[in-house]
């Protein structure tokens, strides 16, 4: 019966463990753009995700982890792709994405809907830690 | 004189049908919800359980990550530039140069590690940046 609880703590544990990763995003995002050393403000936030990128941890309607640029100067295709690849190079920040239940890492502009997307676990060598 | 009726002393007790439903729609919710993530961590290696919770709580330098974003790109172009071997004559140079041209390919998107090249460069082959 006490494991039932430990499930339950450990559940709110991971939502407020995803919150913490985004807030710690945005505000690294924030003081790099207020110190001049980035051109764009970027902005974390969890968006619906793709289906066919889930895997065993997905959250339901929840797996989108989208970099969205949301001022300044703004970025071309080229920029998106970078940003993306940078992210998925840092593997602690790989495997903890994929734990904490986001597939699709989307990486967008603030004009429109032109963005890119990466499914998280084709991106990261994270050697057998999904069936 | 009419005499009024006696209240029926009789209680009645009102169930509230939808609530006690709702509740049952509840709970059948919640053990489905706990049923799929069961059923999800059957999936999961057994040895790398302990990996999944490091991984789950582990710290990431944010900073690190923004420095990698803003600034790699730029370091990457005057290293690649800088260190590329057709540069030199001297045979002992090329090799030199060739060693850190690879090391910065493999790091192009570390801004960290780009900067401990940069000095490694200045060191070696006397670039000045």
């Amino acid at each position: 019966m006490w494991y039932r609880f430990i499930d339950i703590a450990d559940w709110f544990g991971e939502v407020s463990e995803r919150y913490k990763v985004m807030r710690e995003f945005n505000k690294a995002a924030k003081y790099a753009f207020i110190s001049g050393q980035a051109l764009t403000l970027l902005q974390a936030k969890t968006t619906l995700g793709d289906s066919n990128y889930k895997h065993s941890f997905s959250k339901w309607l929840s797996g989108g982890f989208r970099i969205k640029a949301l001022s300044g100067k703004s970025l071309p295709k080229n920029d998106l792709i970078e940003i993306g690849r940078i992210v998925l190079d840092n593997e602690p920040l790989v495997r903890k994405l994929i734990a904490l239940g986001w597939d699709t890492l989307e990486v967008h502009d603030d004009k429109g809907f032109q963005g890119v997307k990466f499914p998280l676990k084709e991106h990261a060598n994270i050697g057998g830690f999904l069936n | 004189m009419v005499q009024e009726p006696e209240a029926a002393l009789e209680t009645t007790t009102n169930f509230n049908w939808w609530l006690i439903l709702a509740i049952i729609q509840f709970i059948t919710i919640a053990f489905l919800f706990y049923r799929n993530r069961k059923l999800k961590l059957a999936l999961v290696n057994p040895d790398k359980f302990d990996e999944l919770k490091v991984a789950k709580t582990s710290d990431i330098n944010m900073t690190d990550l923004m420095d990698n974003i803003n600034n790699s790109r730029d370091d990457y172009k005057i290293l690649s530039r800088k260190c590329h071997p057709d540069r030199f004559q001297n045979e002992e140079d090329k090799i030199k140069a060739d060693d850190l041209f690879q090391e910065v390919s493999l790091h192009k998107r570390n801004h960290a590690k780009l900067a401990e090249l940069k000095i490694r460069a200045e060191r070696e082959l006397n670039i000045k940046f």
